[in-house]
């Protein structure tokens, strides 16, 4: 525990108070321990109320602790944060900030907050820095960036409307901007290619349907969970099924089952699909889909969701996986209930593989669905 | 804990605890969730009567909330909607406060529409606690000290709905009573206001539901869970059932308690005697449905809201009257005495003056933006926010 240095103690205020600050490693690791269920609140409460107190030399160990810290602790750490800049003795410690902001392998979330309050203290200096951060692995300061040159390129024409357009495309992972980029340099006659630049999966093999009357099959083990034998011949709901090939040519990579096999009703499909990775590696895979879905990867059930058509929204799943070097096996079961409003009768799905910020990653090769 | 940081405490907390106020509206409609207002509220909404105006730096259907001087309201920002914000203003002059930003921990996406920023939060005095569509849920003293963090989507990956969460959390008993339910799992949470531990967790429908709890305080106090299936009596405090109507009720507007009765939206609306609430409704009236805003019951008559105002009697539920109205509406009604104030998502302010007989609008002003927020009330004024802007209207 800690020692304060200075104390002072105004009793009847309920302002903060400020305590210069000689240690607050304790306090941080309490922090840390926060999990899930309310794991360590208690505690973190009284760390968080000694932490607010430090002064504002404390920050870039506070912004440190966010490498460590889960989504909940870092939630203290943010307010924590904010309540010694505004309240905090000293100076902020510009240049530390700095460094920390420019480490990209720093909290992605923190640095963004770094780069927020650089705006509000020195917003011309915020402005430069943009320029620089087109690439930048926190998806927050990446949509300043793109934003920036979108705004700019509004007062341009010609070319350099079109290579500030294209330049904004290097960063761009929203979709917002990136459909607005798309159909700017479209105008130019430049395509832009948005399965591959989102990372969609749009080449799959399926097979079904079997059958989901009375939505009871959610969890029902049909062959393609147990086994895959692409040669293989089953009994579906309306007879013998096999593996077909289904590709996608939207350029939003919707693999649309109604429109490309058939709008089955009560109906459960499956979806296979391989991606390559060049190296073992943590990635999202980005889904959408007003199905309800269960997804293997590499014969591990990773997320399960039971709902049906409650709209289908870009990035509407984001489930975390880890993918092993080489060909990482994908299984998707996509079910399809009996309603029969006009609203409610998609069957499909948009899948993209990404990094943690959201852009888009190709696979070393595409999967060839007719091998 | 050393001694001084002890002390420390004791005095933060004892400095923070304010007395509760009759014009306070510490959670979604109201301190007895009535959406009437304690005090008399300007019958003329127009320029004039705008006494403040602040920017809010974020999306909201959420509505403010007050407590003493200040006001409370919650704010969703980012082109993700994880941007987490409680902002809190002087009551009397729209002066900031303070700011304070969390990040989401849950799932952000919903309807257009909606925003991660629908639930309003509500206050014991002592805490504000604020709920997002992310099922984020956070409580922070009265000067946005935060008090604790839970992420139920954090927790319980899969009580998520892909439209959005709307349900607005209550406390009682020192117990945050917070609904996350969706298609796939689907809970009630008994909350333990000091630290956000549980004290009890309840199974619910697995069926998506925007409603929020109603709190009944007699003949005891109890929380009314509302689902698709009925409603659950609970005693706050250990989630404990007391009774149940298992006649279906809806997953939008919420239900009214005013005196020992319950206005339940199911088949319309459905009375039931909280003195006996396992015998026969006392009336249920099909023509009467509400659509998304709640029921309120005011100068003596029960009013629905959808294209029209429908008044009923509250002891039979006979129609008196309809009067059509300028929608559509996504919040719901607030009212004082006569005067029911209406606020339409294309941003119209409607007064309408209610009596047996009829409805009569009596004022009007269009404040140019979208409002999907149930205003709040206090001291003789409403408080009303947009995307935008968070006003207050006064005489």
């Amino acid at each position: 525990m800690r020692r304060p240095v200075i104390l002072f103690l105004f009793i009847g205020s309920s302002i903060y108070l400020p305590i210069a600050s000689a240690d607050i490693s304790e306090d941080l690791k309490t922090i840390l321990k926060v999990d899930h269920r309310a794991e360590g609140n208690l505690a973190a409460q009284i760390a968080y109320d000694s932490l607010s107190t430090a002064d504002k030399s404390s920050l870039p160990a506070i912004l440190k602790s966010f490498n460590e810290a889960n989504p909940l602790a870092i939630n203290y750490l943010r307010s924590a944060f904010e309540v010694i800049v505004t309240n905090g003795e000293g100076k902020l410690p510009m240049s530390e900030l700095e460094i920390y902001l420019k480490d990209q392998s720093n909290h992605q979330k923190a640095r963004a907050m770094v780069f927020e309050l650089i705006n509000k203290t020195s917003p011309e200096k915020a402005e430069q820095m943009l320029d620089g951060m087109i690439t930048d692995s926190s998806a927050e300061i990446r949509f300043q960036a793109v934003d920036k040159i979108l705004t700019e390129a509004d007062e341009l024409s010609g070319d350099e409307k079109k290579n500030a357009y294209l330049k904004a495309l290097k960063g761009a992972s929203v979709e917002s901007q990136v459909t607005k980029i798309r159909d700017t340099l479209k105008k130019s006659n430049v395509e832009v290619d948005l399965q591959e630049h989102f990372g969609l999966l749009t080449r799959w093999k399926a097979i079904g349907p079997f059958d989901n009357k009375d939505m009871k099959s959610f969890d029902v083990v049909y062959p393609p969970e147990t086994e895959l034998d692409f040669s293989a011949t089953y009994e579906g709901m309306e007879g013998d099924v096999q593996w077909q090939t289904i590709e996608t040519d939207d350029p939003m990579g919707s693999v649309d089952i109604a429109k490309s096999i058939a709008p089955y009703k009560g109906a459960v499909m499956y979806l296979y699909s391989e991606y390559e990775s060049e190296q073992d590696q943590d990635v999202f895979f980005r889904m959408a889909t007003a199905n309800a879905w269960k997804l293997w990867v590499n014969g591990e059930l990773v997320f399960a969701r039971e709902e049906y058509h409650r709209g289908m929204r870009w990035d509407q799943y984001r489930v975390p996986v880890s993918l092993k070097k080489g060909a990482n096996k994908i299984l998707f079961k996509i079910l399809q209930n009996e309603q029969e409003q006009d609203w409610a009768q998609k069957y499909e799905v948009q899948f993209r593989v990404c990094d943690k910020s959201g852009q888009g990653l190709q696979p070393k090769a595409p999967f060839d669905p007719t091998k | 804990m050393s001694y001084i940081r002890s002390f420390l405490l004791i005095t933060l907390t004892l400095n923070c605890t304010q007395n509760l106020r009759a014009e306070d509206w510490r959670q979604f409609r109201g301190n007895n969730i009535s959406g009437v207002s304690a005090s008399p509220l300007p019958d003329v909404i127009s320029g004039d009567t705008i006494k403040w105006e602040v920017d809010l730096p974020g999306r909201g259907l959420s509505a403010p909330i007050v407590v003493g001087d200040r006001v409370y309201v919650s704010a969703s920002s980012g082109f993700d909607q994880d941007r987490l914000h409680l902002l809190c203003f002087n009551k009397q002059t729209g002066t900031q406060i303070f700011e304070r930003q969390f990040w989401a921990t849950g799932r952000t996406v919903s309807h257009p529409k909606m925003s991660n920023a629908t639930p309003t939060p509500c206050s014991d005095g002592e805490r504000i606690f604020i709920t997002f569509s992310s099922n984020d849920v956070i409580c922070t003293d009265l000067d946005g000290k935060l008090r604790w963090f839970r992420g139920m989507n954090y927790d319980y990956p899969n009580a998520t709905n892909s439209l959005g969460m709307s349900s607005s959390p209550v406390v009682i008993d020192e117990t945050l009573i917070v609904q996350v339910e969706s298609d796939a799992d689907s809970f009630a949470f008994g909350l333990n206001v000091k630290d956000g531990t549980e004290r009890w967790q309840l199974e619910r429908p697995r069926k998506a539901n925007w409603t929020s709890p109603t709190i009944v305080e007699k003949p005891q106090p109890l929380v009314l869970l509302q689902s698709a299936k009925g409603i659950d009596a609970i005693e706050p405090k250990t989630g404990k059932s007391v009774w149940k109507y298992d006649s279906g009720a809806s997953t939008i507007p919420s239900s009214l308690v005013s005196g020992e009765v319950v206005y339940i939206p199911s088949n319309g609306i459905t009375a039931i005697d909280l003195n006996k609430p396992n015998d026969d409704a006392l009336w249920n009236v099909k023509r009467l449905r509400p659509s998304t805003p709640s029921p309120i019951l005011t100068n003596g008559m029960l009013l629905t809201v959808g294209s029209v105002i429908t008044a009923a009697e509250p002891d039979t539920g006979d129609k008196l009257w309809e009067f059509r109205v300028s929608g559509p509406f996504s919040a719901s009604p607030i009212a004082s005495g006569k005067y029911v104030y209406l606020f339409s998502e294309n941003g119209l302010a409607q007064v309408v003056e209610v009596s047996k007989e009829e409805g009569k609008l009596i004022s009007d002003y269009d404040f140019g933006e979208k409002i999907l927020a149930t205003p709040a009330a206090s001291d003789g004024a409403i408080f009303v926010r947009s995307d935008g802007h968070l006003w207050k209207i006064g005489n």
